[in-house]
């Protein structure tokens, strides 16, 4: 009993404080920064060269609601979590953990005049993990400080890992509106989702007889996964799997009123995906009651008061019945708006707001400042806001004939310390640009203000 | 210089990116995490029925058609037979002359029989020739019939010789009228001539019967049944001065299918105390029972007889009180032993039995009753317990004051400690209505933390004993009643604080 909770709130503390996860401003500088990642923000972006080829990038980074120093303090490599700082953080819910990854394969861009086409392939990966305060409460000081109310204990996970075949096109119209799109093709790897997830352990005063209330539905695909009396079993898992499929579209618009002003708004990840292979539902609805022992005390054999037994059996309760069953699960759809404004010949000032629907709606604004540094060298700084406070991101894009390596990452005080960060997010990669597009004025630092000879 | 400074800047700012994931955290500790959880461990009811029917008890106990309870104990006695306590004598019946004319009640024998179905023995029949050649004596007599005819044999005899002959008794019927009298006929021929000569006489006897149905005046015979004694196990379970019996009956049943009066008489009756000594029982019994019979025109049917013995006509309770192991009784029956001049009868095979049936109704007053049930109880459970406390909650049906202690034992079975420091009550008394019948059950809640002498104890439990004592409340003028369905709810929950590793 004892090892099981102390697993369990290691678990739950350990998922609070360090689940990477995704979240709106990790693509936040995309849409800002040059090269390939900039079309990848919005579509309607141009590139500055006439090919432009993705060769690779990686991406991660998380968001929590608590970070490793808030939960606790950290002493020679232990962290000493204080269980009353921790709960104190929480919300009853929302307590969303997020992660992200990306990897980003080959991408091929031909950009000409005022329009531009282009191929990529991506692998993403996305999660959410809602804790429920209730659980952590009851990992931490156990049920009976709680007796007499209602604890609902059952954590949300949402996840979906799938590759992204997409072709954008880009077009300008009237030499300052570019519109643009990119449809992609979903392959879906695994994914699981929980469409219902109500647990209420209530623990009566009288003799704490335990009540289990639930009604979860979990629908999984892609990996074989079973509830059954020890827990869930999750078979073996083929990343490059296809459990599901679907489409995606990602709309941009890109308006340039003068050769000092740039605003751009993009809509991405519009769609879904079907999941259909080892796609399965887990249902547990009903209520289960444990009052102990409650037989006849008097029976010969005599009667073993097993604790741990008892406890097992409580947690054991909530039995699941797993059918067969296709979903479609919905992208995180992203909105983003961008406005830049060319401050100097090297330097740019830009603003960006953004909303992306995880679990719920998150919003967040940031400004930041780019600043060209000779001729191969670009930095950029991004001051942020969002509902867990503030945020300092700065990114590098060295441009040397061609190679363009790139490194951003959202939260430059999270690198410095990422226990005391709720958020982060790292991007790096590599891309190679030919064919430079001279913008007027030989401005490179501020990205193809009225490109020469764009419809004209 | 100024390129390289950038580069400078951007080296740095990745090297402080990658950094930042340079510290990892590679244990767990939690500040002062303590959990506490709090488990059902048992929700049960039993009933009496319930906590009786494994214990010695429960072959003592019967119930009513309202399920009040009473303890019982029946254990027959004796049991005896007419062929056991009543044996008829030979007769002899001297045959002096041609015609015989006999009185019964001039034989030396004791029974006034009118009749005698017999069932073995041997009629024996003898004469005496004096004459010179040899004769053939007949010999008849309707006194004696088989099937409905009248005796009748025949006897060579030589001359000179003293001749003997018999028969078997079997089915032959004696049966002699109301004036007593036995007639024998006999008479003699010579075997060459034919002729009927006198001879010396003979004699008829009736040797060894047996018989399986009389009829007729019984004498008064005394038989001494000898001594028996009825354990009393049910009484086992009580400790002297733990309860007080108010209204035992003990009760002498005869059952008789023999048609005459017989009475039982207790010579010695005695409760044997579990210390070796004896206590005098006074009853009835030692006065003489005397039992209902059937007539001979009742044929042959059992009737019942009882006595009861009680506190009335008694030192019974008295006798119970002292917790006997057994009681003894050596026991005389007297078959008409007011030498009443009627005629009965019976069968040789038919049965008297007497039986004691104790019969203790459950209106008693428990003065500190215990009872001991032992459970498995595996303490490992509590093994990373810091802390540990239990809630019981107990709603009592029964019209007694319960108090428990729970004793822990462990693997050798030596006794580690107890959960209490002393009995404590758990349950007080349900109120009961003027028949001793419950209309309202109490609830008592009970919490208990453990000491960590207790919580130790408990950890190395492998299980324990739990002993509840239970009394009438000292308020109750009257004795409680016990219904087989009165019951007593348990539950009890845990609380236990868990230890960090």
């Amino acid at each position: 009993m004892m090892n099981l909770s102390k697993s369990l709130i290691s678990a739950l503390v350990l998922s609070a404080a360090f689940v990477p996860q995704a979240s709106a401003q990790l693509d936040i500088m995309m849409p800002l920064q040059y090269g390939w990642q900039q079309t990848v923000g919005n579509p309607a972006a141009l590139q500055d060269h006439r090919i432009t080829v993705g060769l690779f990038s990686v991406g991660g980074g998380y968001e929590t609601p608590i970070s490793v120093t808030e939960a606790g303090t950290v002493t020679d490599g232990t962290l000493v979590v204080e269980s009353e700082r921790l709960i104190s953080r929480l919300e009853s819910r929302g307590n969303n953990q997020q992660f992200r990854a990306d990897v980003d394969g080959l991408a091929f861009n031909y950009r000409r005049r005022g329009w531009q086409v282009g191929v990529s392939h991506r692998i993403r990966a996305a999660g959410t993990l809602d804790l429920p305060r209730d659980l952590i409460q009851l990992a931490a000081h156990g049920n009976a400080r709680y007796v007499g109310q209602s604890l609902s204990v059952m954590p949300m996970i949402d996840g979906a890992a799938f590759q992204e075949f997409a072709v954008n096109g880009a077009v300008t119209f009237m030499e300052s509106l570019t519109i643009g799109a990119r449809a992609k093709y979903l392959a879906g790897s695994a994914a699981t989702m929980t469409a219902q997830a109500d647990a209420i352990i209530y623990t009566d005063p009288n003799f704490f007889e335990s009540t289990i209330t639930s009604d979860i539905l979990i629908n999984t695909a892609g990996v074989p996964v079973e509830f059954n009396d020890e827990g869930v079993e999750v078979g073996s898992f083929e990343p490059l799997q296809q459990a599901g499929s679907g489409f995606g579209l990602d709309l941009g618009i890109v308006f340039r009123p003068n050769d000092k002003m740039e605003a751009g708004l993009s809509v991405r990840d519009l769609g879904a995906i079907s999941w259909s292979k080892n796609a399965r539902q887990h249902r547990s609805q009903g209520s289960f009651s444990f009052r102990g022992y409650e037989g006849n005390i008097f029976d010969e054999q005599g009667q073993m008061f097993d604790v741990e037994a008892t406890v097992d059996s409580v947690l054991a309760a909530v039995e699941f019945t797993t059918t067969d069953a296709e979903f479609t699960t919905t992208l995180p759809t992203t909105a983003q708006g961008t406005f830049r404004y060319l401050a100097s010949k090297t330097t740019v000032l830009n603003a960006t707001v953004y909303a992306q629907q995880a679990t719920t709606w998150q919003a967040g604004f940031g400004v930041g400042v780019g600043q060209r540094v000779g001729e191969w060298l670009h930095v950029g700084a991004l001051a942020g806001l969002k509902a867990d406070g503030g945020y300092l991101g700065a990114n590098i894009l060295i441009d040397v004939f061609g190679p363009q390596i790139y490194v951003a990452c959202d939260n430059v005080l999270a690198a410095a310390n990422l226990q005391k960060a709720n958020s982060a997010y790292f991007r790096a990669g590599l891309n190679l640009a030919f064919n430079k597009i001279k913008s007027p004025k030989e401005v490179r630092g501020f990205y193809d203000v009225r490109v020469e000879g764009i419809n004209k | 210089m100024k390129n390289c400074l950038a580069s400078a800047l951007a080296l740095g700012l990745v090297a402080v990116a990658m950094s930042g994931c340079s510290d990892p955290i590679t244990d767990l500790a939690f500040e002062s995490w303590e959990p506490e959880y709090a488990l059902p461990v048992a929700n049960t009811r039993f009933t009496l029925r319930d906590a009786l029917q494994n214990t010695q008890f429960a072959d003592y106990i019967s119930e009513d058609e309202n399920s009040a309870l009473r303890l019982t104990t029946y254990q027959e006695l004796y049991a005896s037979t007419p062929g056991e306590m009543l044996e008829l004598p030979t007769l002899a019946i001297p045959l002096a002359e041609s015609e015989t004319r006999f009185m019964i009640s001039e034989a030396d024998v004791e029974f006034d029989f009118t009749q005698i179905d017999f069932s073995g023995g041997y009629l024996v029949y003898q004469f005496f020739n004096d004459q010179f050649e040899p004769v053939t004596v007949q010999l008849t007599t309707s006194n004696l019939t088989l099937d409905g005819a009248p005796m009748q044999v025949s006897l060579e005899v030589p001359p000179g010789v003293l001749a003997k002959d018999s028969i078997s008794a079997a089915g032959y019927r004696y049966q002699i009228g109301v004036d007593g009298i036995l007639s024998v006929d006999y008479s003699a021929t010579t075997l060459a001539t034919n002729q009927v000569v006198t001879i010396a006489g003979g004699a008829l006897t009736l040797r060894d019967p047996q018989y399986d149905y009389i009829v007729g005046v019984l004498p008064t015979l005394e038989v001494s049944m000898g001594s028996d004694s009825v354990e009393l196990d049910v009484l086992e379970v009580f400790e002297p001065g733990s309860i007080t019996l108010v209204n035992p009956v003990a009760t002498i049943i005869v059952d008789n299918e023999v048609g005459a009066p017989v009475r039982l008489q207790g010579v010695e009756t005695e409760g044997l105390l579990r210390d070796g000594t004896r206590m005098q029982f006074d009853s009835p019994l030692s006065r003489g029972f005397d039992f209902d019979y059937p007539t001979a025109e009742e044929g042959r049917v059992s009737k019942r007889s009882t006595l009861q013995i009680d506190r009335e006509n008694s030192n019974l309770v008295d006798v119970l009180k002292a917790f006997p192991t057994a009681i003894s009784l050596a026991l005389n029956a007297q078959v008409n032993g007011d030498s009443l001049q009627e005629t009965f009868s019976m069968y040789r095979d038919a049965r008297v039995a007497a039986a004691l049936d104790i019969d203790i109704p459950l209106d008693i007053r428990f003065n500190g009753f215990e009872l001991e049930e032992s459970f498995a109880f595996d303490g490992a459970g509590f093994e990373q317990a810091k802390a540990a406390a239990f809630r019981l909650v107990i709603d009592n049906g029964f019209g007694l004051t319960a108090a428990t202690q729970v004793y822990f034992y462990d693997e050798a079975e030596v006794l580690l400690d107890s959960l209490f420091e002393s009995s404590i009550v758990v349950a007080q008394a349900a109120s009961l209505d003027e028949t001793g019948e419950l209309y309202q059950a109490t609830e008592l809640v009970t919490e208990v933390e453990l000491d960590d002498q207790r919580l130790a104890a408990l950890k190395n439990s492998s299980s324990a004993t739990v002993r509840l004592r239970l009394d009438t409340p000292e308020s109750e003028s009257q004795p409680t009643r016990l219904f087989y369905d009165n019951s007593i709810g348990i539950q009890l929950g845990a609380r236990i604080t868990v230890k960090p590793e």
